[in-house]
């Protein structure tokens, strides 16, 4: 009996640690990325140059670099280094399956919901993660929706076990501008009730702001001793500029209502979504206020619109003379990312234009340059490492570095690809009673 | 105070359909079967010039028509020396009469999890009743007609004695009937039964058949049904040893439209419909008139084909241009002066717009002149009134004059067009000895802006008309309540130590007031006034306004003088304050 | 040069019966990719009268035909969707698990935007699918981007196989049991309803045939009632139509070809097919074909176990695939859907490029019409700027039996055709989608995804 035991426990021992063996984990400690092309993003294009990375740092670019004995030498001759691709707008980690709604944990019970952290609820053990970060994504804005103040989105990078060690150090407060528009095609609402919810969304902001400009002075006036309201305390830092909001806006006229409304409450702010950006493009750039926007590959915003609208608004926006960043909006496939980039690059943007809109831009518009969006000395080590352009389909992506560890590049999916692409047994299974072997 | 002024607002409001709802067309007591018009100007049919004559009827029927028609003792004289008189119009597919039907409550539709007791209704083979269906083609008309209804009145006071009329429903409502718009039941009023099927692309909401693809898909099965039916009926009849025939109701009514019997009606406005419906027609071999339809007009060669006739509507699509007006004053700069709240922006001139404007421009003029383009082409269409309002009829017309079509051609689709189409040219549609006396008496020639129609002869019953003419100048009343209120004004709220601004802006449409406030604190737009109530110079309304978190009614009572107002305005438990305004802009 | 298509309803007369107009155009200097037959550089082709006349170099001129010089560019078949629901005004007939009787042909919406988008995107051809609400839905339409004529009778596909859609797994499930309280409600119940229809057909078609010989004997015999839900089921069991089934996992792959071989059908599609990859060599020894996203997944529980490496498994597996959108913004760049299989699993660029123009004509029965570029074949073709599968290729020129549909250098932005003569700005549409196959369903279903 124990001696059966002991068996079944070996035995399962056994299958743990060769299942153990087949996982494959991320790696740390120095690596030198040598003969490499390397697309700063900042400083240029470098030939035959080599990446050095020490302790999740970038710790020397260049030619002339010296490969210390401790590093690990990856060899990219004919491949290029590229700092890892950021989205600026996705509910990765926050949303599993589309249709159940007990594994989407972006949008909470409330239209005024600002305390709901986006990063609590990432799970980093997503399995939508590494099939994102194998196309080059290392670093998403993860924001939660619904509603007019639906929460607090974060920059997290797609590497670690805790939210805490995926956390890059940038948080906003999303704000659902009230539309006078349709939600999509499918929106059945009468012209009449599009018009009576925004006005009523825009009275109920309107009101929401009055509070807290009455709770800001309450607040100084005691020292911090005012009434508890996670609500309206969350809004505090917004409303005096300490922390950024994201304002989403897409249609037309919601773009200038909502740049008026930043302006006339000098909140610091970044105008999400912005769809019909191109309409008043000039007006965003006056203003000075930055833009992430996308998807890139979406429909024209009304029936009269050229095909290819959406495709350069990210362009004219850009070419106006605003701060463009680029989104997905998605989950499942942030992966999309390049290619949304360079489809905007094709229809106007230009491919330096575009990759600055997926690295250094959006690092800038949350003030983490000086951490990632580059390939500079005393930056993270988010790189990744390609046989060509990222965003060409073709092209393969080759290895991937997050904060230094070197990151496998599987998912479930190139999993079920090893598996399935030889599948054994095929139609026929040995050792069937009665089935021909 | 709100509830007095609201019981005022409602006598006012009630006004003008109390009036008009009594028997302003005072139908004279028949003292005689005879009615002689005198002298008039007759224009007996379309195309013909206006002569001088004397028409005669007598029991209903025309009997005697020339300037020396003699007059009989016994005739009903009306010296018609300044008037003219028409054929009568005939309305190709209306719901004249039709009484109106309430929606189910919860019909369609249905229903999620928690909601399946009122799931629909699934027999074994998965299909709904023929009434949840919408496929009841075995109702009359008769079954919903109402020879009571003010719609008769009102289309008869338009210049209509005869009209097609169809039931309500969905898909297949039911079978139609010439009616005579002058019977005081519904036998008398009802003339020809079942002469046509109506159709229409309307879905069962919820229920089989819910989209165009089931509903197209449905009348397949039953016209082949009904056609095998026919003759599997036709085949029990004659032998024995058959078995007896399962086809239902549905399929039993359709039999006069697979004999070709009775035409189907199938309304049909936009050229999709159209399309659909003539397609369905030339898989099935139905006869078909196409039925109020608004985009007919590049289909020229589609109506050379037998057994399709065309049925346009009256149903013109808005012009916006006209409520532009008031934007297109601000493009001169003098006016941009005087009008304080004018934006920078819209004195811009956006080329998008104005390309938008044209496009919408140019397809709002094709469906206007629709008419007059089919006329010139030489295809007969007549008239359905099934999508209007019969108030706006005359302005209907006019507009369709203005943009290409004559007057004899509008006077042949209301009247020789639609007899020829019902079948029934041998007795109405023109004023001939021996027809139905269905006549216009007007007092100018028919369309002309200031014509009023005097008397209406309606299978010699003798309508007139005179009272009502009366009674319109005195509904004008509502335009002057127009003319104290209408347009925006810039108002002033006095809170002890600040002030609270905006505007009002208020019109008047047929004795309707609609009114809307700004409030300078509050960016989200204009809000919806309610409970508006004019009694004379005193106005009072509501609105609802969230403050504090809290959802309050604020009103206002103000007087207005001329071009100013004072009053008060209550908001809820936060009290009463002075509010003055002034008016900043008319309306055109 | 003429412009092709009419952007406004007009007054000039529609001619009876959808005529289809068919055109001549030489196209010269081309790297030509044939997709069949390689790819050959500075070649010509030649359409008249709407079908390829020649594809060789220096072909002469013929007089008073458009010439357009595509020296430096990529001329490759009109690319075919074999998924999509746009130029239809109704998808789901969803009021019943079995409508196989409901044509969406009978449903085309001429004045559909998406189809001048899906032209600027080289397609050509689409297969406008009834939705997955029922287990077995409605009959589709092959048709023709024809956009800029004004019948719908214009845009069908004139000649191609007629198609019927199946649907498998959530979505009957959650329209009829859980939205309706009817069967199916589990993968059990869609086996069992389908099994029932497909029998009930056969009861009828034996009736049919009882009735014919009766008559000849009695000629005094009534007919059976009519009633086409059977009589497609019928057809579909006597080879006349192409079952194209909505279906994501393994086990609901495997069911339908058991009930189908039981019934001997053997002409199946399955679409979507997300777990394909994991039944592939099941797939090919029945001769099923493929019809898989490039890329989508986990929008549902039944596509969290996907890959999108499915087309290029089920390819090397022998399994007919072709990439398919299934939105109305994926269909405007299927080249770029197609090309992601050069990242997932490396396929060459002319098995990339089948995915979406041979293959899809095999599985819509239209492959001997289109699919290629091929002398006899319909002058469908799109013409790109760089190599189709490059991230900076933009579609220049599309053409439709030999009709220039599409052209980038005279694109009026504005291309609506019916104007709203009420509607003073274009209405602004957000992003928000619902998912295709489930459109018309809010009645019955207010669940989106």
């Amino acid at each position: 009996m124990r001696r059966s035991n002991i068996s079944i426990l070996f035995f399962i021992f056994c299958i743990t640690t060769t299942f153990g063996q087949q996982v494959e984990k991320s790696t740390y400690g120095v690596f030198a990325l040598t003969n490499a092309t390397v697309e700063t993003v900042t400083k240029g294009r470098l030939e035959g140059a080599t990446v050095l990375i020490r302790d999740g740092i970038i710790e020397a670019v260049g030619s002339g670099v010296v490969i210390p004995a401790d590093a690990k030498i990856i060899d990219c001759k004919g491949l290029t280094v590229y700092p890892g691709m950021i989205d600026g707008g996705t509910t990765l980690g926050l949303e599993e399956i589309g249709s159940i709604s007990l594994t989407q944990d972006f949008d909470e019970v409330g239209d005024l919901t600002p305390a709901m952290e986006a990063l609590t609820a990432v799970n980093p053990n997503s399995v939508l993660i590494p099939v994102t970060r194998v196309s080059g994504v290392t670093s998403v804005i993860t924001a939660p929706g619904g509603g007019l103040f639906p929460g607090t989105a974060a920059l997290i990078h797609l590497h670690g076990y805790t939210p805490e060690q995926m956390f890059g150090g940038f948080k906003a407060v999303v704000i659902n501008f009230p539309s006078s528009g349709r939600r999509g095609r499918y929106d059945r609402r009468s012209d009449e009730e599009v018009k009576k919810e925004g006005d009523k969304a825009m009275q109920k902001l309107e009101e929401t702001w009055m509070r807290v400009r009455t709770y800001a002075a309450i607040d100084s006036a005691t020292q911090g001793h005012a009434d508890y309201n996670p609500e309206i305390a969350a809004l505090l830092p917004v409303f005096k500029g300490e922390a950024t909001a994201m304002v989403e806006a897409n249609k037309k006229e919601d773009i200038l209502a909502a740049l008026q409304w930043i302006q006339k409450n000098k909140i610091r702010a970044i105008l999400t979504g912005v769809s019909e950006g191109w309409r008043v493009a000039d007006s965003i750039a006056v203003a000075g206020i930055p833009v992430i926007t996308g998807p890139v590959m979406s429909m024209p915003t009304r029936d009269s619109d050229p095909y290819d609208q959406a495709y350069r608004n990210a362009g004219l926006m850009q070419q106006a003379g605003v701060k463009v960043a680029l989104r997905t909006s998605e989950s499942a496939n942030v992966r999309n990312l390049p290619f949304n980039a360079g489809f905007a690059a094709t229809y106007g943007m230009g491919t330096e234009e575009a990759l600055k809109a997926v690295t250094i831009i959006p690092a800038e518009i949350m003030g983490v340059s000086d951490q990632i969006g580059s390939i500079e000395v005393g930056k993270r080590a988010n790189v990744f490492v390609s046989n060509g352009d990222p965003f060409e389909p073709a092209t393969e992506i080759k290895y991937l570095f997050i904060d230094g560890w070197n990151v496998p590049l599987e998912s479930r999916q190139t999993l079920l690809y090893e598996e399935f692409l030889n599948r054994e047994p095929g139609v026929e299974k040995k050792g069937v009673p009665g089935k021909k072997s | 105070m709100i509830k007095k002024l609201q019981i005022c607002l409602w006598i006012w409001l009630l006004s003008v359909p109390i009036l008009s709802s009594q028997p302003v067309h005072s139908e004279l007591p028949q003292i005689t079967g005879c009615v002689a018009l005198v002298n008039a100007q007759v224009v007996t049919a379309p195309g013909k010039s206006p002569i001088v004559a004397n028409v005669i009827t007598r029991n209903g029927l025309i009997t005697h028509v020339g300037p020396n028609a003699s007059i009989p003792n016994d005739a009903y004289r009306i010296a018609a020396d300044s008037l003219f008189v028409y054929p009568a119009f005939i309305d190709a597919l209306s719901y004249t009469g039709i009484k109106e039907q309430k929606e189910e409550q919860g019909s369609g539709g249905p229903p999620g999890p928690g909601n399946r007791g009122q799931r629909v209704t699934v027999d074994e083979d998965g299909n709904p009743t023929l009434e949840d269906a919408g496929l009841t083609p075995f109702i009359s008309t008769r079954t919903t007609f109402d020879p009571k209804s003010k719609s008769i009145e009102d289309w008869r006071s338009q210049g209509f004695a005869i009209a097609h009329v169809v039931p309500k429903g969905k898909m297949i409502p039911g079978k139609g009937a010439v009616v005579v718009l002058s019977g005081k039941s519904t036998d008398e009023a009802i003339w020809k039964e079942d002469i046509s099927l109506f159709s229409q692309w309307s879905g069962a909401d919820g229920n089989y058949p819910n989209t165009i693809i089931g509903m197209i898909a449905k009348w397949r099965e039953l016209y082949n049904n009904a056609e095998q039916g026919m003759k599997h009926l036709a085949m029990y009849s004659e032998a024995p040893m058959v078995a007896r025939p399962q086809y239902n109701r549905a399929h039993q009514a359709l039999i006069p439209v697979v004999k070709k019997e009775i035409p189907v009606y199938f309304r049909a406005p936009k050229i999709k419909d159209i399309f659909r419906a003539i397609d369905l027609k030339n898989e099935l071999g139905m006869k078909m008139v196409i039925s109020d339809a608004q985009q007919a007009w590049s289909l020229k060669e589609y109506f050379q084909q037998p057994d399709l006739n065309l049925v346009l509507s009256l149903d013109l699509p808005e012009d916006k241009t006209e409520k532009k007006k008031p934007e297109t004053k601000t493009d001169t700069p003098a006016n941009a002066d005087s009008t304080s709240q004018v934006s920078i922006d819209s004195i811009k001139v956006d080329p998008e717009k104005a390309a938008f404007e044209k496009r919408r421009a140019e397809s709002h003029k094709m469906h206007l002149e629709q008419a007059g383009h089919l006329a010139n082409a030489g295809v007969p269409f007549s008239f359905s009134t099934m999508s209007v309002k019969s108030g706006d009829f005359s302005k209907t017309m006019r507009t369709l004059l203005e943009n290409g079509l004559t007057r004899d051609q509008a006077l042949h689709a209301l009247t020789v067009a639609p007899s020829k189409l019902l079948g029934i040219d041998k007795y109405c549609g023109t004023i001939e000895t021996g027809k139905m006396a269905n006549m216009i008496v007007a007092t100018k020639p028919m369309f002309e802006e200031k014509s009023m129609i005097r008397y209406m002869l309606v299978e010699g019953t003798l309508f007139d008309l005179e009272a009502k003419e009366k009674k319109k100048s005195e509904s004008s009343a509502s335009s002057s309540a127009a003319g104290m209120l209408g347009g925006t004004w810039a108002y002033v709220i006095e809170i002890p130590d600040q002030k609270r601004e905006g505007t009002l802006t208020f019109s008047v449409q047929s004795g309707e007031v609609t009114g809307k406030v700004t409030l300078q604190e509050y960016s989200g737009g204009e809000i919806t006034l309610v409970n508006i109530v004019v009694d004379k110079n005193s106005v009072s309304f509501t609105f609802p306004y969230t403050i504090e978190g809290q959802e309050i009614e604020v009103e206002f009572d103000i007087n207005i003088s001329g071009e100013t107002f004072e009053g008060t305005v209550t908001a809820g438990p936060f009290g009463s304050y002075p509010v003055t305004g002034d008016r900043i802009e008319k309306p055109d | 040069m003429k412009a092709y298509i009419l952007t406004a309803l007009s007054f000039c007369s529609i001619p009876f019966f959808g005529q289809i107009p068919k055109g001549d155009i030489l196209i010269q200097n081309g790297t030509v990719i044939t997709v069949t037959q390689g790819t050959l550089e500075n070649t010509d082709v030649l359409i008249r009268n709407g079908k390829i006349k020649a594809v060789d170099i220096n072909i002469k001129v013929p007089a008073g035909i458009r010439v357009f010089d595509a020296a430096g560019l990529y001329v490759m078949p009109g690319i075919i969707d074999a998924h999509s629901h746009i130029a239809i005004d109704a998808v789901n007939e969803g009021t019943h698990p079995v409508t196989p009787e409901v044509h969406v042909g009978d449903a085309i919406d001429p004045f559909d935007i998406s189809m001048y988008r899906a032209l600027a995107g080289g397609v050509t051809s689409i297969h406008a699918m009834h939705g997955s609400a029922n287990a077995i839905g409605g009959q589709c339409q092959t048709m023709k981007l024809r956009y800029g004529e004004s019948d719908p009778n214009s845009f069908v596909f004139e000649g191609a196989a007629r198609t019927i859609k199946f649907a498998l797994g959530e979505n009957p499930m959650r329209v009829h049991g859980e939205g309706r309280g009817i069967q199916p409600r589990t993968r059990m119940g869609v086996e069992r309803v389908i099994r029932n229809a497909f029998q009930e057909g056969k009861i009828y078609r034996d009736k049919w045939r009882q009735y014919e010989t009766d008559k000849k004997k009695n000629p005094n015999t009534p007919p059976p009632v009519f009633n086409e839900r059977h009589q497609t089921m019928a057809d579909i069991m006597d080879g006349k139509i192409i079952i194209q089934c909505h279906s994501y996992r393994a086990d609901e792959i495997l069911m339908l070809l058991r009930v189908l071989h039981d019934f001997g059908v053997n002409r199946v599609t399955f679409q979507h097919v997300n777990e394909g990859f994991k039944v592939a060599p099941e797939l090919a020894k029945f001769g099923a074909m493929a019809s898989v996203f490039s890329d989508w997944w986990s929008y549902k529980f039944e596509v969290y176990y996907s890959t999108a490496y499915n087309a290029a498994i089920l390819v090397r597996n022998g399994v007919i695939t072709s990439i398919n959108s299934d939105s109305g913004e994926l269909i405007r760049h299927l080249f770029h859907e197609a090309a992601k299989t050069k990242r997932y699993g490396q396929l060459t660029d002319d098995e990339a490029l089948a995915l979406i123009t041979i293959n899809p004509a095999m599985q819509l029965g239209i492959d001997s019409r289109v699919g290629s570029i091929e002398v006899g074949k319909d002058g469908d073709i799109a013409i790109f700027e760089n190599h189709p599968l490059s991230i900076y290729t933009i579609p220049l020129l599309t053409v439709v039996d030999g009709i220039v549909r599409f052209d980038v250098k005279n694109d009026p932005k504005d291309m609506r055709i019916d104007i709203d003569p009420e509607e003073e700005t274009p209405t602004y549409y957000g992003n928000e989608e619902v998912e295709g196959c489930l459109l018309d369903t809010d009645l019955i279903f207010s669940h989106h995804h």
